[in-house]
């Protein structure tokens, strides 16, 4: 093997490099929101994709079972949340993770095929990627949510706030999303669990061309007002810039740099560039964090969401340092800890990104590109700033806190990989 | 070359008995310096410790008053040694 490609070390310095490249050098760019099948032809009727790996209905958790009956509702696939849940147990509904068709969602995490999707291409690799809007805080489905006040938002989203925002996306020409996340960071966003900055920014950008484009005062007041009540609008749109940035690193050859982390409320899984589309998963750990009144880890639901994305292209615990106001949020020590976070996970990246820096670090860049054989070698497992949903379906958010991906992920990705170089 | 210390096949200086006259023979060089030099004072200033890998042992110290840097430091892939020989055959 050395004799025709060089040695397993230089064979995976070059292809972590290269890796490194393709995310640093990416240009997401917020062109569009369409309904979902548009994007996404392979959505046809009772197919639903989710977050994190894939999973059975039986093996899902209560919120995720919770947001899968509601959905069936508001597609129109049952005629009410038991009977979803029974079309469920018998096989109706397809079930697969949002990964596999260049999408990524929140907590739960779901899209199906007439909701309305964010599109962010990557214009200097030619790729696109999805996810749905943000529905706000508190009880929404994306937390297990699912009664009428769940689905009368998700319908006024599909036919009123998703074709207003496409329309004035279009007609703005696209948001590029790299410089307003930079500032965001200087701002005290990390775009996980803080977003004010780049919510607001963003919302300063569209506004003018919402009003433009809009079909009436009442409607444009509406959206404004939606947008500008959720300090987390801005989430989802991270999530598919770090989607769209980390989708061209990967499948390069001896490439040990980690291409998503993401949890279905169940199993945590991973995905290595060198290793394909292939997932290496473990039981989900339990967030740690600060409970909202009258809730208290009792009622928490283990880790979901493929929004660990933002942490897998150096954002959110990655760029803790930027946000000291989000440490106190998670509860995960005192605002002077938070650059601890940062520089402990430098250690297990291949290098940082000079165009996303943190005033706080002396401008340092956000560490980028986590190396799977640094995290199997120092046993510093990534660490994820999250929202903790209540175990029950149909309740919601419960409060905030920090998880830490399970090291079992990587060691077995670890054998897999250098399986893949002819080492065992 | 110097017998080791250790008895001879095992691999954990830890675990293994100790062969003295070898240990003595070992560690002569370094015996004899430590005779020639000047008494050092280190019971007589306040004790300076640098902890390695187990923090409870520097927050004790702490508690109580002492000067401690805690280093934090693990087994490498946590000691789990099929991992620990794939990772040296990747950096090969």
């Amino acid at each position: 093997m050395q004799g025709s490609r060089g040695s397993p070390l230089k064979l995976t310095e070059e292809a972590n490099q290269e890796a490194l490249r393709r995310i640093l050098t990416g240009e997401p760019i917020l062109i569009d929101v369409v309904p979902a099948a548009q994007v996404i032809p392979d959505l046809a009727d009772h197919v639903i994709l989710h977050a994190g790996p894939p999973i059975s209905w039986e093996e899902m958790c209560g919120p995720m079972r919770g947001a899968v009956t509601g959905i069936a509702v508001f597609e129109g696939w049952a005629k009410d949340l038991d009977d979803a849940a029974n079309k469920a147990i018998v096989g109706s509904f397809a079930f697969h993770p949002n990964h596999h068709f260049g999408a990524v969602g929140p907590m739960t995490g779901l899209t199906t095929r007439s909701q309305p999707l964010i599109v962010v291409e990557n214009s200097a690799f030619g790729n696109r990627a999805y996810c749905t809007i943000n529905e706000g805080l508190g009880k929404v489905m994306r937390f297990g949510g699912n009664d009428a006040e769940v689905l009368n938002r998700l319908r006024w989203i599909r036919e009123v706030l998703g074709p207003a925002l496409g329309r004035a996306l279009r007609e703005l020409g696209g948001v590029p999303l790299k410089p307003l996340i930079a500032r965001g960071l200087t701002m005290g966003d990390e775009m996980h669990q803080r977003n004010v900055a780049c919510s607001s920014l963003f919302l300063r950008q569209l506004a003018p061309a919402l009003a433009r484009t809009s079909k009436s005062k009442d409607e444009l007041v509406a959206c404004l007002e939606f947008i500008g009540r959720n300090d987390q609008f801005f989430l989802n749109i991270a999530m598919a810039t770090g989607k769209a940035l980390t989708d061209p690193a990967r499948d390069l050859e001896g490439c040990s740099v980690v291409t998503a982390m993401s949890r279905n409320g169940t199993d945590f899984g991973i995905r290595v560039s060198g290793t394909g589309d292939r997932w290496f998963t473990a039981p989900v750990e339990m967030p740690v964090g600060i409970y909202f009144p009258g809730f208290s880890e009792r009622d928490a639901n283990p880790d979901m969401g493929d929004s660990a994305i933002v942490e897998t292209i150096g954002l959110g615990a990655f760029a803790m340092a930027a946000a000291p106001a989000v440490i106190a949020y998670v509860g995960a020590g005192r605002a002077a800890e938070a650059a601890a976070f940062t520089r402990s996970m430098a250690e297990i990246v291949v290098g940082s990104n000079p165009a996303w820096v943190i005033p706080a670090l002396d401008f340092a860049g956000v560490p980028t590109g986590i190396d799977l054989r640094l995290v199997v070698e120092t046993g510093l497992a990534p660490t994820i700033n999250t929202g903790i949903a209540h175990r029950e379906p149909g309740i919601g958010q419960v409060g905030a806190g920090i998880v830490k991906a399970p090291l079992a992920c990587f060691e077995q990705a670890l054998v897999a990989f250098a399986e893949t170089m002819d080492i065992e | 070359m110097k017998r080791s210390p250790f008895a001879s096949g095992s691999q954990n200086p830890i675990a293994c008995s100790i062969d003295r006259e070898a240990w003595v023979e070992h560690n002569k060089s370094s015996m004899e310096t430590t005779h020639h030099t000047e008494p050092n004072n280190l019971l007589a200033a306040p004790p300076r410790v640098v902890n390695v890998g187990l923090e409870l042992f520097a927050v004790n110290l702490v508690s109580q008053g002492a000067e401690v840097v805690h280093v934090q430091w693990r087994p490498p892939a946590g000691g789990i040694s099929h991992l620990i020989g794939l990772l040296e055959k990747l950096r090969s």
